[in-house]
């Protein structure tokens, strides 16, 4: 694919650890799981905490994963196994799909592009920075913001952008 | 930006309750139903689910065995349909599944940490090709969107095909959360009924075939595509539908033509509260007392999977050049402006239709295909 034109503006690396130890709070995540927010965490330490230069209609979000919300998915079937539907938290739910944590992350950065999530067993990433490089081409958006986590594990953050487009 | 280039629909593989061809499909949507109970057995405790489903025995017998063979033979029978050669051409598929083979998990075997995306392997193992293989997990818009990223593939990348579509297995873990959640009606799905209640379940696998060539068969033309985020709520939409027509006044743009040239739009129409009240707005917004569809009266809730089971819809319309009723729908919600097709098929001429495919969480996918 031609890249021509596309740059990666910022980039951060967030270890397992490094997340632990930062008790990364926010107001109403009582019903989040960690894997959203290390994910959070992950935007948070790339724009420094301050999202007031991104453009909210023209940024998108891609998500990836290997292991995906791993623990909420199997609390949520051991739960199921042993109560049935009747034991289930209704807020705790939602956790069992990628989309929350996406919508989770649109709603802390108020992006209103394209957004989309991939499970892909390849750590580097390459599916979704293809994926930005193309909405990016296509005129979908002017930049793209693509996290990469795995529950319990290192994260990476990309903001990725036309070569000419300034914050 | 670059002119894009012409991308057509050149084959069509199907795997649901409803029928493994565009005529069985179509015969089906047209038959009014009645909601049935089934009876599931997991973890050797039965189960009653409202369902519409392929099979009763996935958990018995092996749910990722299950899930596999509806997405593996959808795709083979697009392939096929296309006459495209798995491992002879460059290409890629895209997977748009909502939980993928997550109800594995209701299983007492430990599973690996990778074992969600290692489905990718599994699908390439299964179709014994090595072939690039997505999985594209966003809910309820996974399969609409796997469609509009192979679109835009067809016009950045230099593949020769993109096989695209949802596929979602019955999940007993998404029918409990949805149960607790109370959004699932026991009388069967009513999308813009005034006595609806909530969703019906149900489950299949259809993959397309997209190239920038025109076939024999001439599905359709993709013109256009477009996403958004509410960035709104995890599991509400935004009331006003901001997020929703700005998708479809990008992909009206994209596909350059005017909100007066679509004929028909098929909509997501969920039969939950919230969710028609605030497509049906967005619809009116920009095109006024449109002729719309919904086909999850008849099919169900799909999942991953209804954004692709939306565009078999398209796709049998612009054949047909009728619309399908929109099966439960007797009374119609006042606040509803648009006008959806009731009691019975609606002759017309279709020439060009829009997809709305929407997301829990907030992302809205919207195509526009033509005759």
């Amino acid at each position: 694919m031609n890249i021509k034109n596309i740059v990666i503006k910022k980039r951060v690396l967030i270890s397992n650890k490094e997340f632990i130890n930062s008790r990364f709070k926010l107001e109403n995540d009582r019903t989040m799981d960690d894997f959203t927010k290390n994910i959070l965490f992950t935007a948070h330490k790339l724009f420094n905490g301050d999202f007031s230069s991104l453009n909210s209609d023209s940024s998108g979000i891609v998500l990836t994963t290997r292991t995906g919300p791993y623990n909420s998915i199997k609390s949520v079937a051991d739960i199921i196994n042993n109560y049935d539907y009747k034991g289930i938290n209704p807020s705790l739910f939602p956790n069992v799909m990628l989309s929350t944590s996406l919508a989770y992350l649109t709603i802390y950065l108020n992006v209103h592009g394209p957004s989309c999530t991939f499970y892909d067993t390849d750590r580097n990433g390459r599916n979704a920075l293809d994926y930005s490089i193309v909405q990016i081409k296509a005129g979908n958006c002017d930049a793209m913001i693509d996290i990469y986590t795995d529950e319990n594990n290192w994260a990476e953050g990309k903001y990725i952008t036309r070569k000419d487009f300034y914050m | 930006m670059k002119k894009n280039k012409e991308v057509y629909v050149t084959g069509v593989g199907i795997v649901s309750k409803f029928g493994s061809t565009i005529n069985e499909y179509w015969d089906e949507l047209n038959k009014g139903k009645t909601s049935e109970k089934q009876n599931i057995s997991v973890n050797n405790q039965n189960k009653e689910v409202l369902a519409d489903i392929l099979s009763t025995k996935m958990y018995e017998e092996d749910y990722e065995k299950y899930f596999l063979d509806m997405c593996c033979k959808a795709i083979l029978t697009a392939a096929q349909d296309a006459d495209i050669d798995l491992s002879g051409q460059r290409g890629c598929i895209i997977i748009g599944t909502g939980m993928g083979i997550s109800d594995a998990f209701l299983s007492l075997e430990d599973k690996p940490a990778d074992f969600m995306s290692k489905l990718e392997h599994k699908i390439r193992k299964y179709l014994k090709v090595n072939i690039k293989v997505l999985i594209m997990a966003n809910s309820c818009c996974a399969g609409a969107q796997a469609i509009a990223y192979a679109y835009d593939l067809l016009n950045f990348n230099d593949f020769k095909f993109v096989i695209a579509g949802g596929v979602e297995a019955f999940s007993y873990i998404t029918y409990c959360g949805f149960k607790r959640l109370n959004s699932i009606d026991e009388t069967g799905c009513k999308p813009f009924d005034k006595n609806r209640k909530g969703i019906y379940v149900g489950d299949g696998a259809v993959f397309f075939v997209l190239e920038n060539r025109k076939s024999e068969h001439g599905y359709c033309k993709m013109l256009g595509q477009a996403v958004t985020s509410d960035a709104y709520h995890i599991v509400s939409p935004e009331p006003g539908g901001i997020q929703i027509s700005r998708a479809i006044r990008q992909a009206l743009k994209q596909a350059d033509i005017k909100y007066n040239e679509i004929d028909a739009v098929i909509t997501h129409g969920t039969g939950t509260k919230l969710n028609d009240i605030v497509e049906a707005k967005a619809l009116y917004d920009i095109f006024g007392h449109i002729d719309v569809t919904a086909p999850k009266g008849k099919i169900g809730h799909t999942g991953g999977a209804s954004g692709a089971f939306g565009l078999l819809t398209a796709i049998c319309a612009l054949k047909f050049q009728c619309l399908p009723y929109v099966v439960n729908l007797n009374e119609l919600d006042e606040s509803v402006k648009i006008s959806p097709v009731m009691l019975s098929k609606k002759f017309k001429s279709i020439k060009n239709i829009i997809v709305n495919c929407l997301a829990f969480g907030g992302t809205n996918t919207v195509l526009v295909c033509g005759a």
